[in-house]
């Protein structure tokens, strides 16, 4: 995928350059061509990233994604929006340990934090799906979440006054399908982007951190090795970079026979069983009850668990955790109470406030 | 949507390279350059390198590898002469034993070439900033954070040893680690004869661990930086990669 960013890049520009002076504008629809979304990507994050050539980002599109996004029409029994279980103050989780469907069906994992998905090329806690477009079918059709079948979405938003005319403008066609539903909502996610932390800050010289916060912040990034001394949470291995996180799939210890496989369910590999997508970290202060389970409720719980809980016999344990101690020949991560507190302190600086505000992400039937 | 997405990347890039050639190419007189690919492949000893195969290490531990990544950079090419260097712009490659395996020298001035230079790591000038992109994404897993700067090269995965078992956690950066390889081709490559011309670089995984520290994982099976960092450097300074001409 990197490969296939450095080439999308690098072939853009030249896409423009050529001598003819012509314009590449999206797809051409009518009269009234969509506006371009015009992405503002924030100082501290990557300039990597894709947007589905056959699926440009517009104003109007997006404006219509923010619309479905909140849309209870899409849900069997019009009760739920994939805002439902996307909340933006809670930086688009819901508070739950496993997430709820209709008729309160209890799915198996809990909603993840859409913040900056416009980086990522796996998603969902399995990674089960590759685009933004796919990954919308689950939770609108999964009898345990949304249960609705896309065309009888297409049949509901037909017959309103609203959506035909939003589709017309968007996609150029009054028709609404099931590819322009997704396209959509796709096009609303991409814009998602949380990247006014105060680590942002920090990360800018434009924000001083407390002594513990960045003494957290370096434990957090920090690989221990009692060899050379270093002390180190560890928690960067798997959640480093700008994005906090390094969007690889990793067996954490949690059980010694994981009740779900995860991403071993999804490439058929032993190799994979019990391994699950590390999430970003940016605003986990609000992203409550943690893991795929939400079996931790809070953040000093997590880091009992990577110091003192893992489960060593767990099939798949990753060796970045079986190789991570402070301690010389140590069997756990020996982290001090006063450095678990200010590695929690340093994951307080990664909440945005401005993005669970942002009116652009708002529910605009409210 | 992998195969799609990769396939449109494909088309773009292949509009991108016509749509000028076709357009507006009267240039006259402009001097003869080639293009060289280069291609990296992965082995122990004499087997290729796979994940989750076990192998035997120097020292006679068996172990397997999860993950290999690290930054080739700052590639040249110096003709035999010594007065023609090509230096590839941008020069950044972060070559994984599951993603890149390779790449392209573009616009090589037309020489006989007789070595190849080129660095494990990230040069100082580049290896601190999140400001930058493609190899370099500052979101990529080979970032430690902005003191440390990248992982030059990270290598983990699981071994089974005379008296223990465990982890493998090889990650080693840092400035002074930064190291630069100057190898003689195999047999010049001219490209004055032909404009394109192919070099193979082989890496041997064993040799991360054998020569002048033979390394076994019961004593060290992790680095992060010092001494034992230092030593993994020393080990891949001489013979982790060689060349082997394509043709």
């Amino acid at each position: 995928m990197a490969l296939l960013r450095f080439f999308l890049l690098a072939a853009f520009p030249f896409l423009f350059m050529a001598c003819s002076g012509d314009k590449e504008e999206p797809h051409e629809t009518g009269p009234n061509p969509p506006k371009p979304y015009e992405l503002a990507i924030p100082a501290t994050l990557p300039k990597n990233f894709v947007i589905p050539p056959d699926n440009p980002m517009t104003v109007e599109g997006v404006e219509l994604g923010r619309h479905l996004f909140y849309e209870t029409k899409l849900s069997r029994d019009n009760s739920l929006s994939c805002g439902s279980c996307h909340q933006q103050q809670l930086a688009f989780t819901d508070a739950k340990g496993l997430s709820t469907g209709i008729n309160n069906a209890q799915t198996k994992r809990g909603s993840m934090s859409l913040a900056n998905m416009l980086w990522f090329s796996q998603f969902n806690w399995d990674g089960s799906t590759n685009t933004l477009e796919d990954q919308a079918v689950g939770p609108l059709e999964d009898p345990l979440e949304m249960h609705q079948p896309l065309h009888e979405s297409v049949n509901k938003l037909q017959q309103t006054q609203l959506y035909p005319p939003m589709f017309e403008k968007a996609f150029g066609s009054s028709t609404i399908t099931r590819e322009n539903i997704l396209k959509a909502l796709a096009q609303f996610q991409r814009t998602l982007i949380s990247g006014n932390s105060r680590y942002d800050g920090y990360l800018q010289n434009k924000e001083v951190f407390t002594s513990d916060e960045v003494e957290g912040m370096v434990l957090f990034m920090t690989h221990p090795d009692p060899s050379t001394g270093t002390r180190g949470g560890n928690c960067g291995d798997c959640h480093g970079g700008v994005l906090l996180t390094t969007r690889t799939f990793h067996n954490n210890g949690l059980d010694a026979q994981p009740t779900d496989n995860g991403l071993g369910d999804v490439t058929g590999r032993a190799s994979d069983k019990g391994k699950f997508k590390s999430p970003s970290l940016r605003n986990i202060a609000l992203t409550a009850p943690y893991m795929h389970d939400g079996r931790f409720k809070t953040l000093e719980e997590v880091l009992d668990h990577y110091n003192e809980h893992i489960r060593f016999d767990t099939p798949n344990l990753d060796p970045l955790i079986i190789e991570a101690t402070n301690l010389p020949n140590g069997t756990s991560l020996g982290l001090t109470i006063e450095e678990k507190r200010k590695i929690i302190a340093f994951l307080h600086t990664l909440t945005d406030t401005t993005f669970i505000k942002d009116k652009r992400f708002s529910n605009p039937f409210k | 949507m992998k195969a799609l997405l990769s396939s449109a990347a494909k088309l773009l890039f292949t509009l991108a390279l016509a749509l000028p050639l076709a357009s507006c190419s009267d240039d006259e007189d402009e001097p003869a350059t080639g293009t060289v690919q280069v291609a990296v492949q992965h082995t122990v000893g004499s087997q290729g390198l796979q994940a989750d195969e076990t192998y035997t290490s120097p020292s006679g531990d068996s172990y397997m590898v999860q993950k290999l990544r690290f930054y080739l950079s700052n590639v040249k090419l110096i003709s035999q002469d010594g007065r023609t260097v090509y230096t590839q712009p941008d020069s950044y490659h972060l070559i994984t034993l599951d993603g890149k395996a390779g790449f392209s020298l573009d616009e090589v001035p037309a020489a006989v070439y007789t070595k190849m230079e080129f660095a494990i790591g990230v040069d100082e000038a580049r290896n601190h900033s999140i400001d930058q992109f493609g190899d370099l994404d500052p979101s990529n897993d080979m970032v430690w954070d902005w003191t440390t700067g990248y992982k030059f090269l990270s290598l983990e995965g699981l071994y089974t040893g005379d008296t223990k078992n465990g982890g493998l956690v090889f990650h080693i950066g840092e400035d002074s680690n930064y190291k630069v390889f100057t190898l003689e081709l195999p047999q010049p490559l001219d490209l004055r004869q032909r404009p394109t011309g192919n070099l193979r670089l082989v890496t041997d995984v064993n040799e991360l661990f054998r020569n002048p520290h033979l390394i076994d994982f019961d004593e060290l099976n992790t680095a992060m930086g010092g001494e034992n960092a230092r030593k993994i450097v020393e080990n891949y300074s001489q013979g982790f990669i060689r060349i082997e001409s394509g043709e």
